[in-house]
């Protein structure tokens, strides 16, 4: 039996008078993979985005309801968003290096704790980069610019930035969709080396990709979680009649 | 009607052509005249001896003050407009307002200084009084550059420092801030040229006809090159030979198109190197 890392109960976000979600009631396992599928404009961003608050970055969000990670409420007035986002972190859909060098994209996470020392630094850049494979692509020119990384690369800057603050947990909003097949494969082999250590949840709009790597699958559609379940029953025997139409390929 | 459709573009090519031929009319005028009467030893030497060099200071001084007071200011109020303010009527308010004084006459400044910083808070005419009135009618232009500057900065980075556990006042001084620099440093000199070459203002808040020698505090009064070449056009009418006259224009003239320059220079590389 799996233990679960993050729970959502009767989850509500409103985008000014727009109900995006309503009563989501998830469950996402540790050290698995969970894939979160949908068509458009479902609420699959919004549901990941309210998984470390980076929601209430968007103006004239709400949310309503509780959303627990290991039991406690992240929505809570005790918990610090910057805090929560060190232990669940984010890549989002298109690579996001920040202006600066790949060492200090790397480095910026733990720079802005308070951590200066430059044996520490090094170390934990290069074990980043390591994890996220791209290591011995860029350790002679850490000092580049991060934008002279091609597309691909940039995208596992992004993952090794995220890593190296150490997060439990990595939300990934459909992180290969600028991406060409190769750099799509070689994320997606990361991701499963990954899972060793971390939850991960992973937005989709791939349906092989969910297949591919996914654990687990929730489907969404309007705002509503239809069903979750291991990604196999998802796929090959869902509940829900709605679940079926959209993995056939019926509306999309 | 078909002849306006026909001429329209030959009318409006040669109207494009008058401020072209205004901007070369001016520039070899003053050029053609100010040449014979520039060099070193006129920017160099003492007003007592033929020279300006009391008013290059002061010029210097002037602005660099009037930067270092309205610089941090105008940039510390865009960061509050542009990523803290709620939009509400009240910001909105505060940003039509800054825009509009902007467009402020310069006089207005002047006697808003005067009255201000001469007279009630009694720093007389002085460099004193006459920084904190142009650093006044600097800052609706470094906010407005600096709003603009930081709302060119995309949403894509503000996020990835945010969701890497930095604070927001983190996430600005350490990204949004470096990202924007270019863009506000390119405001914070069309400030410095906006007063650089500004006359009305500081004639009546820091200026003296009888100043000489270089002020040895703030407080004490200045010379600038508007304010002394005002005073030669003025009251030392036909005391003055033309050169001389022209000669001092020649170097305010150059003084404020390399500011503009730079400016421009500023702009033009932040545009190529920006690759988000």
């Amino acid at each position: 039996m799996v233990r679960i890392k993050i729970r959502t109960n009767s989850l509500n976000v409103w985008y000014g008078d727009s109900h995006v979600l309503q009563d989501v009631k998830l469950a996402i396992p540790e050290g698995r993979i969970t894939a979160i599928i949908g068509p458009s404009g479902c609420g699959k961003t919004t549901l990941l985005k309210s998984l470390n608050r980076m929601v209430e970055l968007i103006e004239g969000a709400r949310v309503e309801g509780r959303v627990l990670l290991d039991g406690r409420d992240i929505y809570h007035s005790d918990m610090d968003p910057a805090e929560l986002r060190r232990r669940v972190g984010m890549v989002f859909q298109k690579p996001n290096p920040l202006p600066m060098s790949i060492y200090d994209n790397v480095a910026y996470g733990l720079r802005v704790r308070g951590i200066d020392d430059r044996a520490i630094l090094d170390e934990a850049v290069e074990e980043a980069l390591e994890r996220a494979g791209l290591w011995s692509e860029v350790k002679e020119r850490l000092r580049d610019s991060a934008f002279n990384l091609s597309i691909g690369q940039q995208q596992r800057l992004c993952i090794a930035r995220a890593l190296a603050v150490g997060p439990d947990v990595l939300l990934l909003d459909e992180p290969c969709s600028s991406l060409d097949p190769i750099s799509t494969s070689r994320i997606e082999s990361l991701l499963t080396r990954l899972k060793n250590d971390l939850t991960l949840v992973i937005v989709t709009h791939n349906l092989q990709q969910a297949k591919r790597i996914a654990d687990y699958t929730a489907f969404l559609y309007m705002g509503r979680l239809v069903e979750m379940a291991s990604t196999e029953e998802i796929f090959e025997n869902p509940r829900e009649e709605l679940t079926r139409n959209y993995i056939e390929g019926r509306f999309g | 009607m078909r002849g306006i459709e026909r001429l329209t573009p030959y009318v409006t090519s040669a109207l494009s052509l008058i401020p072209l031929a205004a901007i070369i009319a001016l520039t070899s005028l003053i050029t053609y005249h100010g040449l014979v009467g520039l060099s070193w030893r006129f920017v160099s030497s003492s007003i007592l001896r033929g020279g300006v060099y009391e008013a290059v200071i002061g010029t210097l001084l002037l602005f660099s003050g009037a930067t270092a007071i309205a610089a941090p200011l105008g940039v510390l109020a865009a960061v509050y407009l542009v990523e803290y303010a709620p939009r509400s009527w009240f910001t909105e308010l505060v940003e039509r307002a800054v825009e509009n004084l902007a467009g402020v006459p310069s006089i207005l400044y002047g006697l808003f200084g005067f009255t201000l910083f001469s007279k009630l808070l009694g720093f007389g005419i002085s460099l004193l009084s006459g920084w904190l009135t142009l650093a006044c009618m600097m800052l609706p232009i470094i906010v407005r550059s600096s709003q603009e500057a930081l709302r060119m900065v995309p949403k894509s980075i503000r996020e990835a420092s945010l969701a890497l556990g930095a604070s927001k006042w983190t996430t600005i001084t350490r990204c949004i801030l470096p990202a924007a620099a270019p863009g506000i440093a390119t405001g914070v000199i069309l400030g410095v040229c906006r007063v650089a070459g500004e006359t009305a203002a500081i004639l009546l808040t820091s200026c003296f006809y009888t100043m000489r020698g270089l002020p040895r505090s703030p407080l004490d009064p200045v010379l600038s090159l508007t304010y002394y070449l005002y005073i030669l056009i003025v009251a030392k009418a036909g005391d003055t030979p033309l050169e001389v006259i022209f000669a001092l224009s020649l170097l305010l003239f150059l003084l404020v198109v390399a500011l503009n320059s730079t400016a421009l220079i500023l702009r033009f590389r932040y545009r190529g190197v920006k690759r988000w």
